[in-house]
């Protein structure tokens, strides 16, 4: 569970989830694989709730329905492009790019 | 939402014997076929639907578990089966290692809510040691629903 506490270190975005689906397991996965790549601590907060970002077990439990509103925040010295890439995967919602 | 809304009593395999992904998923098909739950006619259709759910990346997610999933216009409302492998499956798991808890899931199209709710529910109860330790330990079908009903129940430390 990563802190809320923003310093240099920490980046921060907001994202939407635009699948009809929700955010289910496919894009979990590939949130954890890819998060899992960054040395930096990656939250998704929902709410008053947050989640390991690098964690399928946290990330199941987010229940993020379709239109949820997801805020990423990323500490550590690769947190901006933890949180570009991240981000990228919402932004295009999770279609790799053409 | 609980565990036993949702877990077909009947359907639990307390002891699946399978060497591969694929048995293992058409097992748990099976039973709930067996129950009632599924049509013998869509059987085949939800196990191909599963497999192709696993090839976009496997549902083995970690310490053991898997949780095997598709949608379909034939079932009504979320329904799953819980298994138990003691000689595990090889599920091309996340962390390289076998599978000895499974939860399949069948859902009908319209209602992805109920889809990720049940996630929560089966992710936050694996995510307890206790619960998955005692859930290998079941050694049959009644151990494994009143250990789903302790769960639902918050009796599990």
């Amino acid at each position: 569970m990563a802190t809320a506490i923003m310093d240099s270190s920490t980046t921060s975005r907001e994202v939407v989830v635009g699948l009809p689906e929700g955010f289910h397991m496919t894009p979990m996965q590939a949130v954890a694989a890819l998060a899992q790549q960054f040395a930096c601590e990656i939250a998704i907060h929902k709410g008053d709730r947050a989640v390991d970002a690098k964690s399928m077990y946290d990330l199941m439990t987010l229940m993020a329905e379709h239109g949820a509103q997801l805020v990423l925040i990323a500490r550590g010295a690769d947190a901006t492009a933890a949180i570009q890439a991240i981000g990228d995967l919402f932004d295009c919602n999770f279609r790799p790019p053409a | 939402m609980k565990l036993t809304d949702f877990v077909v009593s009947g359907a639990v395999i307390p002891s699946l014997q399978v060497s591969n992904k694929e048995a293992a998923i058409r097992g748990m098909v099976d039973s709930l076929v067996q129950t009632g739950n599924i049509k013998s006619g869509d059987a085949d259709g939800i196990v191909a639907a599963i497999l192709k759910r696993e090839e976009l990346g496997s549902t083995g997610i970690g310490r053991g578990v898997a949780v095997p999933h598709t949608k379909h216009s034939s079932v009504d409302r979320l329904i799953a089966t819980v298994a138990i492998a003691p000689n595990g499956v090889d599920f091309a798991s996340l962390d390289g290692e076998d599978v000895y808890i499974l939860f399949l899931l069948v859902s009908p199209p319209d209602r992805p809510g109920d889809h990720l709710r049940a996630l929560e529910n089966i992710s936050r109860h694996l995510r307890n040691d206790h619960f998955c330790n005692f859930l290998r330990q079941c050694k049959d079908a009644a151990g494994v629903i009143e250990l789903l009903e302790e769960a639902d129940n918050n009796q599990l430390s």
